[in-house]
Parts: structure tokens; sequence; C-alpha cells
């Protein structure tokens, strides 16, 4: 079905808290309890060694670029944000994850420093925003 | 026992045919069975592909529609664009074990016309998961390694647009019907072309189509009796490796660097001993990354390798004799059965005026997902029996 929604539709308790905290601005990676593995996405069961001891970490925000994009064809409800620079970012945590930064398409490049800009977030908005650090 | 590919038919494909899910299936059935001289009763063993819109049971619905009951061995596929080239080896196992004789491997859908291109990326937008930024469409994710590619080797956009560029002047040698798009396009013209993510334009992304086509897998007993030339399957590997493409694990090399090495020791080929080379092609990106993972030039040189003209029709390896999905047609599930139609075409000596001159082996390969799974099939040309 088209989750046509700003927020993803949590379906457990577990999917409630992880959306909760990052709704408040609080965006977190998996930390498995048992074997110390942090991860993203979260889910309940580690990745590593299927524990199900996990809790949320939250992150510093703060990473480097991996991958990037402009994307100048969104899908029609993000038709006005275009183009949106996306990237995969490696946290300094360790785990990857995608988000936009908040730049001119030109700016963005591999290795670039970023951090979140938490203030983009609210409980209508959990798109995840990096702004471009100095290089 | 060694299975064999022997017959394959084609539907028209397009934009606008005016056939269901079914029909289409039926169709590229109809076409395979008429090029062997075989009956639906023949037929006891299925694999099919899933409609873009799923039904709940869309296997019976199609054994029924088909004709075919009762089967002895039945099953959908589902690792994407990678799909096809493995169901040419689950097919050749059920027959190795005895579990069915002659199996049908079918993928069509109405893409275009049934669901339309807006909606169809819109949807498969939504499929991505929710931990990935919600505006990606599916160019979007490839966009990131095709801009990695660019980065760190230095890779040209004009050499990423003369893959599609090859792709439209393999699809102007087609037949009309079996081409959705076969105006030549020039490199420059590609790159011309609206961006939808950078480095990729509109015509560096595969096309929105309906359409399907049809195989049959059989023993070689049974393909003696058929008046036409048997492909053998020499050799297959495949590597299922991630969801979301932020999880890949690294943009150095996919899943296809191993499945290519298994495939090709298994047919004990070597590069040179490769006629037709049918690579899964998505995206330009997808032919760039792949090429490289499968050893046909060092990695990062996949660039030089497509200036050379290699990958042309006349040149050492030619690509996508079809047009690929970036010209000939892009049904969503179904288009990777067009390389391997292709393929046996080739080996068959029947694709006119895309003809590879004394085809004898091809590399198939399908990819799947962002990258995720990965399938590499060697097929060789056999001896024609009956007369």
């Amino acid at each position: 079905m088209p989750t046509n929604k700003p927020i993803p539709t949590p379906t457990t308790e577990y999917e409630r808290q992880y959306w909760q905290r990052v709704a408040n601005g609080d965006v977190c990676i998996a930390h498995c309890q048992a074997c110390d593995h942090v991860y993203h996405p979260p889910r309940r069961y580690c990745p590593d060694c299927y524990s199900d001891e996990w809790e949320f970490k939250s992150i510093a925000g703060t990473g480097t670029v991996y991958g990037y994009t402009s994307i100048h064809r969104p899908t029609q409800r993000f038709a006005s944000d275009a183009p949106i620079v996306s990237a995969i970012i490696t946290l300094d945590e360790g785990p990857r994850l995608m988000g936009r930064v908040a730049c001119e398409s030109e700016a963005i490049a591999a290795g670039r420093r970023v951090c979140l800009d938490t203030p983009k977030l609210s409980s209508d908005n959990v798109r995840l925003t990096f702004k471009l650090l100095p290089k | 026992m060694n299975p064999v590919l022997i017959g394959y038919g084609e539907t028209s494909v397009g934009e606008s045919l005016d056939y269901r899910y079914e029909e289409l299936n039926m169709w590229a059935t109809q076409e395979a069975l008429r090029d062997v001289d075989l009956e639906p009763d023949d037929i006891d063993g299925l694999i099919a592909t899933a409609p873009f819109r799923t039904e709940r049971f869309p296997l019976p619905r199609l054994i029924e529609y088909l004709g075919i009951a009762p089967l002895n061995f039945a099953e959908l596929t589902g690792v994407g664009g990678a799909s096809h080239v493995n169901s040419i080896n689950r097919a050749a196992n059920a027959i190795e074990n005895g579990q069915a004789e002659t199996i049908l491997i079918v993928a069509a859908d109405a893409l275009h016309s049934d669901i339309g291109p807006r909606t169809v990326i819109e949807e498969l937008s939504d499929s991505v998961s929710e931990f990935e930024e919600p505006a990606n469409i599916v160019p979007s994710l490839y966009a990131h390694v095709a801009n990695w590619h660019l980065d760190t080797f230095g890779t040209t956009r004009k050499q990423l647009a003369k893959i599609a560029a090859i792709a439209h002047e393999h699809a102007s040698l087609q037949r009309a019907e079996r081409a959705h798009r076969q105006e030549a396009k020039s490199a420059d013209e590609i790159l011309d072309a609206p961006m939808v993510a950078t480095p990729l334009t509109a015509d560096q992304c595969a096309l929105i189509s309906d359409g399907g086509a049809a195989f049959i897998v059989t023993t070689e007993e049974n393909a003696a009796e058929i008046d036409q030339v048997p492909v053998r399957l020499k050799g297959f590997g495949a590597r299922h490796t991630h969801d979301h493409i932020s999880q890949m694990p690294s943009f150095e090399e996919t899943g296809a660097v191993k499945a290519g090495q298994q495939a090709m020791a298994e047919a004990a080929v070597s590069h040179a001993d490769i006629d037709v080379l049918q690579i899964y092609d998505c995206f330009t990106i997808t032919v760039l990354r792949i090429l490289e993972d499968l050893g046909f030039c060092e990695r990062g040189n996949g660039g030089d390798l497509v200036d050379s003209g290699a990958l042309r029709l006349t040149g050492k390896w030619p690509l996508n004799t079809h047009g690929g999905a970036l010209a000939q047609a892009h049904p969503g599930m179904p288009c990777g059965i067009f390389h391997i139609t292709e393929a046996i075409r080739q080996l068959q000596g029947r694709a006119e005026a895309a003809q590879v001159e004394d085809a004898s082996t091809a590399l198939v390969h399908g990819n799947g997902g962002i990258f995720s799974t990965q399938a590499v099939a060697i097929l060789e040309r056999g001896e024609r029996h009956a007369d």
C-alpha cells in the first residue's frame, strides 16, 4: 500500500518506540546488548547474533558522505522540493544510513563531513536532514 | 539428463497492447509451444512471475488460465531482475531430480497499460524502505553507485550514456513489434534527456513497457525429438546480498563477482570464449558495474571498455543485442527474460539483423533489487538432432 504519509506507520511497540524517538529529534541506531553490534536500519533481532536484546542508542549526528545523488524527479509529493540532495552517510558510530543533505547539488561530494540538522525533525516530518560541515 | 533450453516465444512489446497479465502470459506461452511444436499437455512444470500488482494466488490462476494442469512442479520466482536467469537453474535442477520433464518458464505483465508509468514509479518508490529517503525513486538509488564510479575512476557521463546508445542501436535492428523504442540515439542526445537523479538522465533508465516472453527447458532426450537447436546450460552462479542500497556491503563490488566466477568455472570458459553478452540493464550504471564485476575489464576500466566499441554488434563482446531494458522492453519483473530469449535466439542463429556471427557461447546475467540479487548463466549452442 502506498504510504503517502510523512511518518511511517508503526505496527509494533518496537517500531512505535523507534519512530517516536526520531520524531522527538532523537535519531537512533540499534545496539545489541548481547554482542555489542551496532546496526541500522533498526530491527528487533540483531543481524549478527540473532539476539533480541536490543536497545536504541542516540547518534552523535556526525558522519561522512559515502554515496550521493541529486534527485531531480522525486516522487510526486516531493516534487516541489526538487532537486533533493540524497546521501548515504557513514555515521561516526559505524552504520550507514540515508538522508537528505540541505545543500546545493554541486556542493555535495563523497568524503564531505555532515551533521544532522535536528531542528528539522518533528512529529509530522521524520525525514533525516543533514547539513554540510565546513571542509 | 542434461536439461536444455529449446524453444522460446515473445509477445509484442510496447505501450498499449490492451492485454492483461494472464493474456500476455498466454501469448508468450503459445508462441513458445508453437516454436517447438509442443502441446500444452507436454508441459509438466512451470516457473512464473507474479504481476506487478500481485494477487493472492497468481500461480494457480496462471496454471488454470494456461490450461497446463496438472503439473508436477510449479513455483513463482521472486528475486527481481535476477529471477529468470535463476529460473534456468531451478528448472534444470527439477529436471535432473526427476520432478518434471518439460518446464515452461514464462514472465509477462502489462506494466505500461495496466498500471501506467507514473504509478509504477510511485508504487516502486513506496516499496523503498521507510529507512531510506522517501523522495527516492529507483533510479536515484542506483545513482549513488554511478556517482561513486565517476568520482573513483574518472569514468565520464558520456561513457555511461554510450551504454544506452548501444542499446538503442541494437533495438533498432529488431523487428518493429519486438522493440519498444527503435530510434537511434547518440550519447549526446541521451545526456540531453531530462535529469532524473544525477548522473542518470531519463534515457539511462529502463523503459516501462507491456510484454513478456517464455522459454522451455526439457531433457536432452525430449529435445532430440524437436527440430530446433538445443541450448545447454553450461554453468550457473548466484549471489543475493542486501536490500537497502545503504546496506550494500561496499560499492566496490556486487554479488556478481562471485556469481560470475562460479558460472564461468563450472562452464570452464574464459572471457575470450563469450560471443554474446546479455547483461541486465535497468540503468546504464548497472551494465558498467557488472561488466567490471564479471571481469570483462579491470575494475574502474568499464568506461574504456565502452569506448573501445567491444560492446557493439560488430565488437568482441556484443552487448544486449536485443536492446535490453533501456530500449527493447522493461515490463517490470519479466524484464530479464528477454535477455535469455535473445541469448537463445543468438545461439540458435535466428537473430536476423542482430545476429552475431558464429555465436556459440552466451553469458546471461540478471540483477534484482538495488544490486541486491545477482545470477549468471553460461549458455552454449548444442547440435540439432531431429531432421
